[in-house]
């Protein structure tokens, strides 16, 4: 029972890191083009 | 990234609220159990949906204050995106009242108000599709959106309070409002809430620069 409650947790923590890391990439991602327009605009 | 610590704070309380969450000891009150770890999950989804619709409907005034197309953007993925914690707040609900109730759906003030006040904002988004002038779009999506709002609060909030007969935890005199919740639980249940909300509003503001980028800048 142990067992099984870690795996569970492990998968949801993983899951969850995957989303953080697409979430990060997403926001530099929109950052660096936010910048370039900002310098096309200028 | 911009501003970044309030967003890795928000990533952070969340990862410590699904892990401590399963882990901790919790109160074994009658017809929940175990299931009120639940907790951590559903009802931070109805907080953050209660505050991107508040900011949604906000912008819908501001922006029949001056029409300015920016506050039609945000007013948009607010809504769009408490509409998203909306439909996984009432998943959540129905997997909780299947192991507290025996059955996935049941007859109840708080989740009839809730699932009509999702129907009430998938309608907006009808609206907004059905008009082709972008202008008359957001003017008439605006108008809808402080009606849904209102609609919303009294769904949610006002009737399940005032019905009788109520199972919903925490509502007709049943265990577990917020203020039954044990010193263990709240370590963990406010660092939840303020944790989704700082990722609810994160996946807003990505959603709006992304439509921006799209709609503004034409890329």
């Amino acid at each position: 029972m142990e067992n099984k409650l870690f795996v569970v947790i492990t998968v949801i923590a993983v899951i969850f890191l995957g989303i953080s890391i697409l979430l990060i990439s997403l926001d530099c991602k929109l950052t660096r083009i936010e910048k370039e327009q900002n310098k096309k605009s200028e | 990234m911009k501003n970044m610590w309030w967003k890795i704070a928000g990533l952070v309380l969340v990862l410590y609220s699904l892990i401590a969450g399963l882990l901790i000891r919790v109160p074994d009150l009658p017809v929940i159990h175990e299931s009120i770890r639940n907790i951590f999950y559903h009802v931070c989804m109805w907080f953050n949906l209660l505050i991107l619709l508040s900011i949604s409907c906000i912008n819908a005034v501001r922006y029949l204050a001056g029409f300015n197309e920016k506050f039609d953007l945000r007013s948009v993925e607010a809504a769009s995106t408490g509409v998203f914690f909306g439909l996984l707040g009432l998943v959540t609900g129905s997997i909780w009242a299947r192991f507290s109730w025996g059955v996935f759906w049941t007859n109840d003030p708080q989740l009839n108000g809730a699932s009509a006040s999702m129907l009430i904002y998938g309608a907006y988004f009808v609206l907004r599709k059905s008009v082709n002038d972008e202008e008359k779009r957001a003017r008439i999506s605006a108008v809808y959106n402080i009606f849904a709002y209102v609609m919303m609060i009294i769904f949610l909030l006002i009737l399940p309070k005032l019905a009788q007969g109520s199972v919903h935890p925490g509502k007709g005199g049943n265990p577990m409002a917020l203020t039954d919740l044990d010193a263990t639980m709240r370590l963990v249940f406010y660092p939840a809430v303020v944790g989704w909300i700082f990722v609810g509003i994160w996946i807003y503001q990505i959603k709006l620069r992304i439509r921006i980028a799209k709609e503004i800048n034409g890329l």
